[in-house]
């Protein structure tokens, strides 16, 4: 690439997105693949005699869930690692890592870049995007690769595609992904709600006879779950907090069995907050917890202050939208209206419990909200009165730099992350212990294989890691 | 028209972004934000780092043998500790668990040391891996010089 080409918006755009992308496609690389949420499904899907077979058990296996891409996912990977000799780590975890950049690419692919204002703004809102607790949530579990980070890219990239001139092939390619990602998990509709949400607002790259088909899909995928006999996941099935206090399932179960609606408008009331505010987590509040002796810890007030900066600036920018909506939709308009639409679908996901995953997507769309209002801002500034752009001004020299403090946290989680992740690999198949050893072969294989490659795969102890990070950016 | 200085809004990112390129690039050649650390096993017990003392051991560390520990980790000066002592001074079971799975076999003084450790560093899971591995008696410890003893 000639260097010419750098000073145009959309090029130093892009090339700002990568290089945050390359750092975290590290950070995420660096967590050896899990025991818990995905030895067993790897295993399973090594097992199965065909693709075919893994797709009708795994379709089958759970009264809560159907998730059958899931395995078909984890064994297509195992394929391509037996094919190439990669080790699984290698492929499992670069996946994941491959996500993650496409994510981040696709985050700008979603806004409009005509000017160095708005490279300022994507600036500012990809801090916001990999600064937000729900990028954690992204980044650090997978299952063996984070559903959630698969949601959230194939809505961005459904987005992305709405706002470019329509192309049957990627409208096309929107639909399969969505059928790929409804049967890897639920959240998945989410993307069906950006893609009606994109057509009722007239995006160019997404047609109503795409929403059409896209709900089809959604009532198909709800008759498949009815006559499966799949219910959604109740109270109980997971904790979740209330108040200051994280209760078990059966806990909620007893508390609230009996009259679920204080729980489900407490846990959708959460879901909106967590997103807008970063509290709820998991649905307990942290200055609320009974439990603190020592008072709240910086992390609480510095997650808070961004998000609320954030908030505002979202709130003041939906109401002017609003007041304005008879002279039309401007260019920026619909990121925030899908966005908005998005945040508050996904509350309705929480309603038996509340974890950063359910809300993902949720957060990835909070900050491509952002933009709008965040663009709004600095055009405002320039040019406007000195008083305003020098509220603006001091607006930014908080927010900017707690976002990217913020920004920084998630790689200190994901160190944190990879360090526990490959301790978990340590008491597998112990050496003195054979008789707890699996006593299927494949099973052994495998379990043999990904331990030795975690172990080969070293990480930062938290004793190594400056000790005020944990007050400053865990929660 | 007045230029307003945008790069207050996205100085930190771009900051950010030349940090990931050298985070990246460094982390290539072993280095960059938060590499992975150089320990000895008893370290990497001290640490609760249970998979670097497990990959130590598999490339040959003897997990019997005192091996010095940097100051901080258990106490404010350096100690030579075997892994054993550093699980239980670490107050750590699975780590431990991992050890004794590993080959670790402490002997009957070794035993009364580790013992006596629990005493002064207690815990109660420690304590019963402790009594699982021996019949003998729980060793009054008066007499008995523990690592690190001058500095407790």
């Amino acid at each position: 690439m000639r260097l010419s080409r750098l000073r145009r918006p959309r090029t130093a755009a892009y090339t700002l997105a990568a290089l945050l992308a390359l750092a975290f496609a590290d950070s995420v690389f660096r967590i050896p693949v899990q025991v818990s949420d995905s030895l067993d499904v790897i295993v399973e899907s090594a097992k199965a005699p065909s693709a075919t077979r893994l797709f009708i058990e795994a379709s089958g296996g759970s009264d809560s869930t159907l998730r059958p891409m899931r395995y078909i996912q984890a064994r297509g990977l195992l394929a391509v690692a037996n094919t190439t000799g990669l080790s699984y780590n290698a492929v499992f975890r670069g996946a994941h890592a491959a996500i993650i950049m496409l994510l981040l690419l696709a985050f700008v692919a979603c806004v409009r870049i005509d000017g160095w204002l708005d490279v300022a703004a994507l600036a500012f809102c990809l801090t916001v995007l990999t600064g937000l607790h729900t990028f954690g949530a992204v980044t650090r579990e997978a299952f063996p690769v984070n559903h959630y980070a698969e949601v959230a890219l194939v809505s961005m990239v459904a987005f992305a595609v709405a706002r470019r001139r329509p192309r049957w092939t990627s409208q096309a390619l929107v639909l399969l992904l969505l059928a790929w990602c409804l049967l890897l998990i639920e959240s998945a509709v989410l993307i069906w709600v950006v893609i009606v949400m994109c057509a009722a607002l007239r995006m160019p790259g997404i047609r109503w006879r795409t929403a059409v088909v896209a709900t089809l899909m959604l009532v198909a995928y709800a008759g498949g779950r009815q006559a499966l006999e799949i219910t959604s996941p109740g109270i109980g099935s997971r904790g979740s907090g209330w108040g200051g206090v994280y209760y078990s399932g059966d806990d909620l179960r007893d508390r609230f069995s009996a009259n679920p609606l204080p729980l489900f408008a407490y846990n959708t009331a959460g879901g909106l907050l967590t997103v807008l505010f970063s509290e709820p987590r998991f649905g307990v509040y942290e200055l609320l917890r009974p439990d603190r002796a020592e008072g709240p810890s910086p992390v609480v007030p510095i997650n808070i202050s961004a998000s609320a900066l954030v908030t505002t600036a979202l709130v003041v920018y939906v109401v002017m939208l609003l007041r304005r909506r008879r002279e039309g939709l401007r260019p920026d308009d619909p990121s925030v209206i899908v966005g908005v639409v998005v945040i508050a679908v996904s509350a309705g996901l929480c309603l038996t419990y509340i974890k950063d995953e359910i809300v993902s997507t949720a957060g990835t769309f909070y900050a491509l909200a952002a933009f709008a209002p965040i663009r709004a801002m600095l055009g405002r500034a320039t040019g406007g009165p000195t008083r305003l752009a020098l509220l603006i001004a001091a607006y930014f020299l908080v927010a900017a730099p707690l976002w990217a403090f913020r920004t920084v946290g998630t790689h200190f989680e994901l160190r944190r992350t990879a360090y526990y992740s490959r301790n978990d690999w340590a008491g597998l198949l112990p050496p003195g212990r054979r008789e707890s050893w699996p006593s299927d072969p494949i099973a052994l294989a495998i379990t043999s294989r990904l331990k030795s490659e975690a172990l080969q795969r070293r990480t930062i102890s938290p004793r190594f890691l400056p000790r005020w990070g944990d007050r400053y950016w865990v929660e | 028209m007045r230029t307003f200085p945008s790069w207050i809004a996205s100085a930190p990112a771009m900051a950010l972004a030349l940090a990931s390129l050298w985070m990246t690039v460094a982390a290539a050649l072993g280095g960059g934000l938060w590499p992975a650390d150089e320990v000895t096993l008893s370290e990497a017990v001290a640490t609760r780092n249970a998979a670097e003392a497990s990959r130590l051991i598999a490339l040959g560390a003897d997990p019997n043998r005192a091996t010095p520990v940097r100051p901080d980790f258990l106490i404010g000066r350096a100690v030579t500790v075997t892994p054993l002592e550093a699980a239980v001074w670490a107050r750590d079971q699975y780590v431990m668990t991992v050890l004794l799975e590993s080959g670790a076999l402490p002997g009957p003084d070794e035993m009364r040391v580790l013992r006596c450790l629990n005493e002064t560093q207690p815990d109660a899971n420690v304590r019963a891996t402790l009594q699982a591995l021996s019949d003998a008696p729980w060793p009054v410890c008066d007499d008995v010089t523990l690592p690190g003893d001058s500095a407790q």
